[in-house]
């Protein structure tokens, strides 16, 4: 078992691409669940329209800025077709439709009839659409290591990828941040302790759900973009298991709070990561192969999540007082 | 008290006489080995974690591309693909294993390759074996290691394949049919669509009536419910498989844990839950994170290939215009049998009642002396040993089941669940029958593969015309 390697591999998840779009998926839900106590069980769909959006466009030879524009214009649009229906409805239902959406998404996505859209289940092959992203990279050609990492500078999983992801995860924490201590911030909270007060107030609760419905969308939609930049589109990597991910993710870190979800990404892959790769170095392959120790690491996940509901349902940074589980 | 009490020792020994019908009529039951139908032809494929690739380029002798020659794969799961202009083929694979590539064999010659068949074997999770190219330029089956270019970083996530196993079979062959020949027996294709349909919607709503009086009893979505139902269809095989038995006591048995579970975790988790006043979207939260614990598990334990509970193949004969076979009818009928049990149980037995009381109103229930614990008890035991015995069922139908059969349909069972109105225990039939008639319907009209999301459309529509679901209460909801 070699140790420097673990801990690299282990610390080289703290600043990895798919922590930030984890970090940037669990704001968006922390907007729905955390500000406004909406249960968006289908983030992941916002992500994977996000990532279509993008890819999409992209390998049709739109530009950079167009890409990212039909992403986030397909979010809105997603999150005014799932909330206009349900978003006076009971939190039951709007996760079982978030939930129903989504996967209707990845259903449609990877069925061989889109397959000259979509990719079919295959998807969308990185060469296709990481180029121009690639191309507008500042820094040399070549890799740099820097600390304990070694990554390529400009191709594939990179430095400069990770430079934009964390730059754009800064960039969301600061909204965040105005956002909940703003005016608009405190009507949401106010609808997530108790609707019909606010309704009373003359506040129009519906418009103000769907905006925390949109915004935390597009955060969901820049999320799948960073997610799928240093693999391929793939409509089944980002299922329901990706929202459950996230959702493990916000409720670690404690919703409602501004570093939680960047606290709860960080902490959980670092924590995976680490457990994993000793489980692999420590436990002979006869005894447990390298598929069993993933699965092992997806129990973990799953008893964590159900720990942390029961005994510490406001996270790491959370204040109890301030939960959005409405009884 | 007292006499719930009484009747709920009278209801087990329902349960326990249940139990023996279904056995008796499983013994009749002979079933089918798994004719995986996962793999399918691509134009590019990309490894991930939960499909691996068989492809190539096919040239002969001299490099040059032989286009329009149809490769059949075999082995794990099936398919046939053509070589496009430039010879390129691809098989998108979901099960580790081995698989053989086949083309005829006066092709083969014509182009002078050493060999028209070739295996290799796939492992998914294995960076140089998730992907094989295929060659036949070697007389012996040979394979070399492609480059692996999509196998993105192992954080990627493992899970949610869908469609794959949750389908039937006959629909599926019904599909492949092309034009000319789908329009002359567009009739029968119809029927035989319905009475898939049905048999679905039956199995569907044998796990969604549970999941319902569940919801009923304690207003709880669970989102293992699924994996009750991979559960009972896993233990089966591990009766059948692994232990030897014969079908019937391995069902028994499936069920028997199925409803074991149900006691455990409601012991255990949902009732201190209760007592301490958590949420029930908390709740909801924490079968989420059960439901993940659970499926890893049983893919730690199984792995994440399909298993099949019975190996026989049952000889298919013609009822009008439907094709079927014995276990499949067989099926049904048990499903049927316990439904109408579970509603006779509802309406005509003293427990029975005290349950729709408690799905009523539970703190009125409890003022009127209704042991509010002791029905939730007794709901989440029938619910799990139900979701057992559906997922038997449809491992026998389906020819197999997978750890995460239960979750692919977990989504339709909600659909069906909303559609019926939450928490009304017929109601869910009557959705679930819908549904499953849909589901297996529309893939008359659309791609065979998106025929869920259709289901799920249903559900979309339904909350925008009546949230309350067809059988529900008009009240207000939210």
């Amino acid at each position: 078992m070699d140790f420097l390697t673990i801990i690299s591999n282990t610390l080289g998840e703290l600043i990895a691409p798919t922590t930030a779009a984890y970090v940037l998926a669990a704001i968006g839900l922390n907007i729905h669940f955390g500000m406004t106590g909406l249960m968006n069980m289908g983030q992941a769909g916002f992500m994977l329209l996000g990532a279509y959006g993008f890819a999409i466009t992209q390998s049709m030879g739109a530009n950079l800025f167009a890409s990212v524009c039909a992403a986030v214009a397909l979010a809105v649009i997603y999150a005014l077709l799932l909330g206009i229906p349900t978003l006076k409805l009971g939190p039951d239902y709007l996760a079982m439709v978030t939930l129903a959406a989504a996967e209707i998404i990845r259903i449609i996505g990877r069925s061989t009839a889109m397959t000259k859209i979509t990719g079919g289940s295959a998807g969308i092959s990185p060469q296709d659409f990481t180029t121009q992203f690639e191309g507008t990279s500042p820094l040399p050609n070549g890799s740099t290591t820097f600390l304990l990492w070694t990554y390529n500078n400009n191709i594939a999983n990179s430095w400069w990828l990770r430079l934009v992801a964390w730059v754009l995860v800064a960039i969301a924490a600061l909204l965040c941040w105005r956002w909940f201590h703003s005016p608009w911030g405190r009507v949401l909270k106010g609808i997530r302790e108790d609707e019909n007060a606010i309704r009373s107030l003359g506040k129009n609760v519906t418009t103000y759900k769907m905006q925390a419905l949109i915004l935390g969308g597009i955060f969901g939609a820049f999320g799948g973009i960073i997610f799928v930049l240093p693999r391929s589109v793939q409509p089944d990597s980002l299922g329901r298991a990706v929202t459950f991910y996230t959702w493990t993710i916000l409720l670690l870190g404690g919703a409602a709070t501004i570093f939680g979800p960047i606290l709860g990404s960080c902490l959980l892959w670092v924590l995976l990561t680490f457990v994993k790769e000793v489980m692999r170095g420590a436990i002979p392959d006869t005894l447990i192969s390298s598929n069993q120790v993933e699965s092992l690491g997806w129990v973990i996940v799953g008893v964590a999540l159900m720990c942390l509901v029961i005994f510490r349902p406001q996270g790491l940074l959370g204040d109890r007082k301030e939960l959005a589980f409405n009884a | 008290m007292t006499a719930v009490h009484i009747s709920i020792r009278r209801h087990r020994l329902g349960l326990l006489l249940f139990t023996t019908v279904f056995a008796l009529l499983m013994a009749l039951s002979i079933a089918t080995p798994g004719r995986a139908l996962a793999a399918e032809a691509v134009p590019t494929c990309n490894p991930t974690a939960t499909n691996g690739c068989v492809n190539g380029i096919l040239q002969d002798a001299d490099k040059k591309p032989i286009a329009n020659v149809t490769l059949k794969l075999s082995g794990k799961e099936e398919a046939t693909a053509t070589t496009d202009a430039e010879g390129k083929w691809a098989f998108s694979v979901t099960a580790d294993g081995e698989y053989t590539v086949t083309m005829d064999e006066s092709v083969a010659k014509e182009h002078g390759l050493k060999a028209a068949t070739a295996t290799v074997e796939i492992e998914k999770n294995s960076f140089d074996k998730a992907r094989q190219v295929v060659r036949f330029d070697k007389p012996v089956a040979a394979s070399a290691n492609g480059s692996g270019s999509g196998a993105a970083g192992s954080d990627s996530t493992a899970g949610t394949q869908s469609g794959s196993s949750g389908s039937s079979g006959s629909s599926d062959a019904a599909q492949t049919t092309n034009g000319s020949a789908a329009t002359a027996n567009i009739g029968k294709r119809v029927w035989q669509q319905l009475f898939s349909g049905i048999i679905f919607g039956l199995m569907l709503g044998l796990m969604s009536v549970g999941m319902n009086l569940v919801y009923g009893t304690t207003g709880l979505s669970s989102f293992s419910h699924g994996e009750q139902v991979s559960l009972g269809g896993l233990m089966a095989y591990v009766g059948t498989q692994v232990l030897h038995w014969p079908l019937i006591p391995a069902a028994i048995f499936a069920v028997a844990i199925g409803a074991l579970t149900g006691w455990i975790q409601n012991e255990l988790v949902w009732a201190p839950l209760r007592r301490k006043r958590v949420g029930t979207m908390q709740q909801m939260i924490v079968t989420i994170g059960l439901s993940m614990a659970l499926q890893y598990l049983f893919q730690f334990f199984f792995g994440g290939d399909i298993k099949g509970i019975t190996k026989s193949v049952p000889a298919s004969f013609v009822i009008g215009p439907v094709t079927t076979d014995a276990p499949t009818l067989i099926s049904a009928a048990i499903a049927i049998i316990v439904i109408v049990g579970v509603t006779l149980f509802l309406y005509r037995t003293r427990l029975g009642r005290a349950t729709r009381a408690v799905s009523d109103n539970a703190a009125l229930a409890s003022a009127s002396g209704i042991n509010v614990e002791q029905v939730v008890r007794i709901v989440w035991i029938l619910s799990c040993g139900m979701a057992a015995l559906s997922g038997v069922l449809l491992g026998i139908y389906l020819n197999g089941i997978s750890w995460n059969t239960g979750a692919t349909l977990l989504l339709l069972m909600f659909a069906a669940v909303t559609l019926g109105g939450l928490g009304t225990a017929n109601g869910a039939l009557v959705g679930s029958l819908i549904i499953g008639i849909v589901a297996d319907m529309s893939s008359l009209v659309i791609p065979n593969d998106m025929r869920y999301a259709s289901a799920l459309a249903i559900l979309i529509i339904v909350l925008l015309v009546r949230p309350q679901g067809l059988f529900g209460k008009q009240q207000r909801v939210g």
